[in-house]
């Protein structure tokens, strides 16, 4: 309860940052790195045959946060049964501050997981399941979030009008996946700003402790404007401007469980992306299932921030000008500039191929 | 009389028109004042509530703060340099002492442990009853990037949080103070102490506030977002931001701004969910950021303005009501005695002078006009007996004269032809008296079958004694025609007659001729009269003027000289009294002897009663239709020679 209640306390704060794993700190890692669960995991599997039962297949899946906009397709393919048509019976879990999702996937929580591609990289790689090969721990089933959102915001007042203003300013960012991005900015700058550890909220920009923050561009940033601050005060940087954009949201599943489970996997894949379609075409009535499963969960939420999500991940998925059959694709240059970004950043010492981390590229082609 | 005439409709209608327009413009302005009052009153208790409710709040968040910066105080003060139990200690008084506290955090950087104590972040909070403990530390978690800890850290000063929902449905919020310790380098940051606080007295204190129908009270964060609002699903869920933009009213998201700017202020404000014109007042909070709102509601305004002015209109109207019937009633009391007093006078105007008029009822007015009514009734009645009895004197008096008048004409020969068994003369007169009974007479008689005589004559005054004295006067002239036929004696004797106890001193003028019919000698006298007219046969006029005496009656003992001519045959004699040559026209002009002369020179030779005939209409011409002043009396004589004589 005392846990809870310091979360809590977070949990306020959280309703204004909420879009990431807050659990990638180094510590948890660790915790995470003493799970091995590809074995664990694939006994769990059902009917490991590929014969397609009468019965659905259940499939938990752990959601990297709560419940928002940036779960919809997924809500989606559940809402109007695109699961259920798929053979599917699927349950979902949102992870929190106290659960990572990627822990979920591999205590056995759950069969899939959603995650960002950095942190998922780093796990993968830390799984001791893979140490000494070049297998990783955690496959990719899709890359649902193609277009980086990451950003910094800074405050005009504060003097920030370019990113050569930053130099030896307090910037708060994540830890974890996303610090890549932007160690990698200021480097490309040539500036050393002050960095201040970021968790789930930016009270501490809006009260201008520090003179930027880190920002998805589908959540902080909104929200720093529902606090009444208005665009022309701030100085944005997106890290996709600066060739440092890294894809985000994926779904993933232990190794071991994917060896036997191909089939359902590309189900999943196929109903989820099926359930963003969904969302895409029918935006105000997705919102109105995000915010019943907000309001579910006792999360705060409301309808123009959950909008305002809605429409940046959209535009993250079905990125413009790009074909359709890329869609839930992880790139290879962009699988490579991710893998390259943390190899440098030194979270990352060797990287699985491409074809190994995600194995359902071509069958899902 | 149609209803608008009626003297109770006037009065009913002027008053009751007058009053209701001096009440319509009493509440009109009464509206205005009652309006302008209070929309300032209002304007002033929406804000003065609004910096009310955040004193209130501030006043409890005050106290926290103090216990709280207490602990850091107490901790500074040691330099940390203390037991952790008695840390743990001062964690479990802070709670027992303070029942909304749930619980309390000491949290240092880890750098700076001072090493003996076990856990870095030790937070005691309630637990059924008890307190427990455990170590914010534990499993790997790392604090010093969360809100509690990392902004006191950079901001380096006390911070409330944003208040959040802790499951199920508490609100609670986090109060960090920074502790320092002093360094090398003076004093530099070593952790915090904060204070989870339930705000569950927090809704209550708001909905305390007395903000009438459509009013309430708010709360939000410095970053607009609502912790207490009387609508529970948008409480942590909105800010005033996301409503706006929600709503797209870029008008929401600045009057948000401004609340959030850290000054207080009032607007006018639309709801673009509840379309409702309000106030809106706003009152930072001197503790935490937040910012204490009170929405008022115009509503108000106008159902308290119309219950006021319904009042007064009540109270108007009620007066008005009573003004009605009190008018009614006065009105009542006029015209009901002069509506009585008009039927009354209808009968009387039919002539029903007995008919009842109504009793007069005390002193006024109407009583006067009633009695003056039945004063006048009451002269009216002896007026018409007295008008009866006038008339019936006057119609024995009228009658009695028409006899006098019928007597008057039967005294003169009147009968024409006079003599129709005799052409050797025509003879007509006319006696029209101004009045039944006059002074003039004419008369003519023969005194033998050869002598005729004419007389004309004119007593002084008019009406009954000239008549009287004309009847005397025509008595003695034809006496003393037959004592002597002498027309100079025969005057002088009627004169003494008349003359002789005259006391009324009446006079008058007589001429007189006796005409021998054989040959037309005339012989004549002249007493006072006027001159008579010869017109000869040759065609031309001669007055007879001498010889002229004085007029008879006024003293005796006069002589009269008698004078004479010849007639020729066809010649005529007029004789006429002073009514013809005096008779008037409106503007007053005579007409005169000349007119006369004329008149009579006109003539071609016509019979008698043709020429006065003539005569009299000339003069009626010229009266035009002005009235008879006086008797007009003409003779006219003419001798025929050639006629033989024969007898009367």
């Amino acid at each position: 309860m005392a846990m809870a209640m310091k979360d809590g306390s977070d949990g306020t704060s959280m309703r204004l940052a909420d879009r990431r794993n807050p659990r990638s700190s180094p510590v948890t890692l660790c915790i995470v790195g003493m799970l091995l669960l590809g074995p664990i995991l694939s006994s769990n599997s059902q009917s490991p045959g590929v014969s397609a039962p009468k019965l659905p297949t259940t499939i938990r899946v752990a959601l990297q946060w709560k419940p928002q906009s940036q779960f919809a397709g997924f809500y989606m393919a559940k809402a109007k049964d695109l699961y259920r048509a798929a053979g599917l019976d699927v349950r979902l879990h949102h992870a929190d501050a106290t659960h990572n999702s990627l822990d979920m996937l591999r205590d056995g929580g759950a069969e899939l997981a959603t995650s960002f591609l950095a942190d998922a990289l780093i796990a993968a790689c830390k799984n001791p399941a893979s140490a000494g090969t070049a297998l990783p721990g955690i496959v990719q089933v899709a890359q649902v979030v193609r277009r980086s959102n990451l950003m910094l915001v800074a405050w005009k007042d504060l003097g920030i009008h370019s990113a050569a203003d930053l130099d030896g300013r307090r910037v708060s960012y994540w830890q974890g996946g996303f610090s890549s991005s932007y160690e990698a900015f200021f480097h490309a700058r040539g500036i050393r700003p002050l960095p201040i550890p970021q968790y789930y909220s930016v009270n501490l920009f809006l009260s201008r402790g520090v003179a930027a923050c880190a920002a998805m561009e589908y959540n902080e940033y909104d929200r720093i404007r529902q606090a009444g601050i208005d665009e022309d005060q701030l100085s944005v940087f997106l890290m996709r401007d600066s060739g440092l954009g890294l894809p985000e949201d994926g779904i993933y599943a232990a190794a071991g469980w994917m060896a036997h489970n191909r089939e359902t996997a590309l189900a999943f894949r196929r109903a989820t992306m099926a359930g963003w379609a969904y969302a895409r075409g029918h935006v105000e009535e997705t919102i109105d299932v995000v915010l019943a499963e907000a309001k579910k969960s006792g999360v705060a939420a409301n309808r123009s921030h959950e909008r305002w999500m809605l429409g940046h991940i959209l535009a993250s998925i079905f990125v413009k000008g790009e074909s359709p059959e890329r869609i839930g694709a992880l790139d290879a240059v962009d699988f490579e500039k991710t893998v390259d970004l943390l190899r440098r950043d030194g979270l990352l010492d060797r990287a699985p191929s491409l074809s190994a981390f995600a194995p359902m590229q071509e069958s899902a082609r | 009389m149609s209803r608008m005439q009626s003297i109770r409709t006037r009065m009913l209608f002027w008053t009751v028109g007058v009053s209701g327009l001096i009440l319509a413009t009493l509440i009109a302005w009464s509206y205005v004042s009652v309006r302008t009052r209070l929309e300032m009153e209002m304007i002033e208790r929406t804000s003065f509530q609004a910096e009310l409710a955040a004193n209130k709040i501030d006043r409890i968040l005050s106290t926290f703060q103090g216990v709280v910066q207490g602990l850091a105080i107490a901790l500074e003060a040691e330099g940390l340099d203390i037991s952790f139990e008695r840390v743990r200690g001062m964690q479990s008084t802070a709670l027992r002492d303070n029942p909304e506290f749930y619980g309390v955090a000491v949290a240092i950087l880890p750098s700076i442990n001072p090493g003996r104590w076990p856990d870095p972040a030790p937070y005691v909070h309630r637990s059924k009853g008890s307190f427990d403990y455990y170590s914010l530390a534990g499993g790997g978690r790392n604090y010093i990037g969360e809100d509690w800890f990392s902004i006191p850290h950079y901001l380096n000063k006390a911070r409330w949080s944003e208040p959040y929902l802790e499951p199920p449905d508490v609100k609670m919020v986090t109060y960090s103070v920074p502790i320092h310790i002093q360094g090398p380098e003076g004093p530099r940051f070593a952790g915090v102490v904060t204070c989870d606080i339930d705000l569950g007295w927090m809704d209550g204190t708001i909905a305390d506030i007395a903000l009438g129908k459509g009013g309430y009270g708010f709360l939000i964060s410095k970053n607009g977002t609502y912790i207490s609002h009387p609508m529970k699903q948008i409480v942590f869920n909105e800010s005033v931001f996301s409503m706006a933009e929600e709503s797209r009213d870029p008008n929401l998201r600045r009057i948000g701004q401004r609340m959030i700017s850290g000054v207080s202020g009032l607007i006018d404000f639309m709801s673009s969910a509840r379309e409702e014109k309000s106030w809106l007042a706003w009152q930072p909070l001197k503790t935490a950021d937040w910012i204490m709102g009170t929405i008022k509601s115009k509503e108000e305004l106008r159902l308290s303005i119309i219950a006021q002015i319904r009042t007064e209109a009540l109270v108007g109207l009620s007066g008005l009501i009573v003004l009605i019937i009190a008018v009614w009633l006065v009105a009542q009391s006029i015209t009901g005695p002069v509506r009585e007093l008009g039927k009354a006078s209808k009968i009387l105007a039919l002539g029903d002078l007995d008919a009842m008029l109504p009793r007069p009822r005390g002193r006024d007015e109407v009583a006067q006009l009633t009695n003056a009514f039945s004063a006048m009734r009451d002269s009216l009645k002896r007026h018409i007996v007295d008008l009866a009895n006038t008339t019936a004197a006057r119609e024995k008096m009228n009658s009695e004269l028409r006899i006098a008048h019928d007597i008057q004409m039967d005294l003169v020969p009147k009968t024409f032809p006079a003599f129709p068994n005799r052409d050797d003369m025509d003879i007509f007169a006319i006696l029209d008296p101004a009045r039944e009974v006059g002074g003039d007479f004419y008369d003519f008689f023969m005194l033998d079958p050869d002598h005729i005589v004419l007389a004309i004559g004119d007593v002084s005054g008019k009406g009954v004694p000239a008549a009287l004295f004309m009847a005397v006067t025509r008595s003695f002239l034809r006496s003393e025609f037959r004592v002597e036929p002498d027309p100079g004696r025969t005057l002088h004797r009627v004169n003494d007659e008349l003359s002789e106890g005259n006391d009324s001193c009446m006079f008058v003028t007589l001429f007189c001729a006796v005409v021998r019919l054989s040959d037309g000698f005339v012989r004549y006298a002249n007493g006072g009269h006027n001159p008579p007219i010869r017109l000869h046969d040759d065609g031309s006029l001669e007055w007879i003027s001498t010889p002229h005496g004085m007029a008879c009656g006024a003293s005796s003992g006069v002589e009269y000289t008698t004078g004479s001519f010849h007639l020729n045959p066809a010649e005529y004699i007029l004789l006429y009294t002073d009514g013809i040559t005096e008779a008037m026209n409106p503007d007053l002009v005579l007409y005169g002897e000349d007119r006369l002369a004329s008149c009579v020179l006109g003539m071609d030779r016509p019979t008698c009663r043709d020429a006065l005939g003539t005569l009299m209409d000339d003069v009626r011409a010229h009266a035009a239709g002005a009235e008879q002043s006086d008797d007009i009396t003409m003779l006219m004589f003419r001798w025929n020679a050639s006629t033989p004589r024969g007898g009367a």
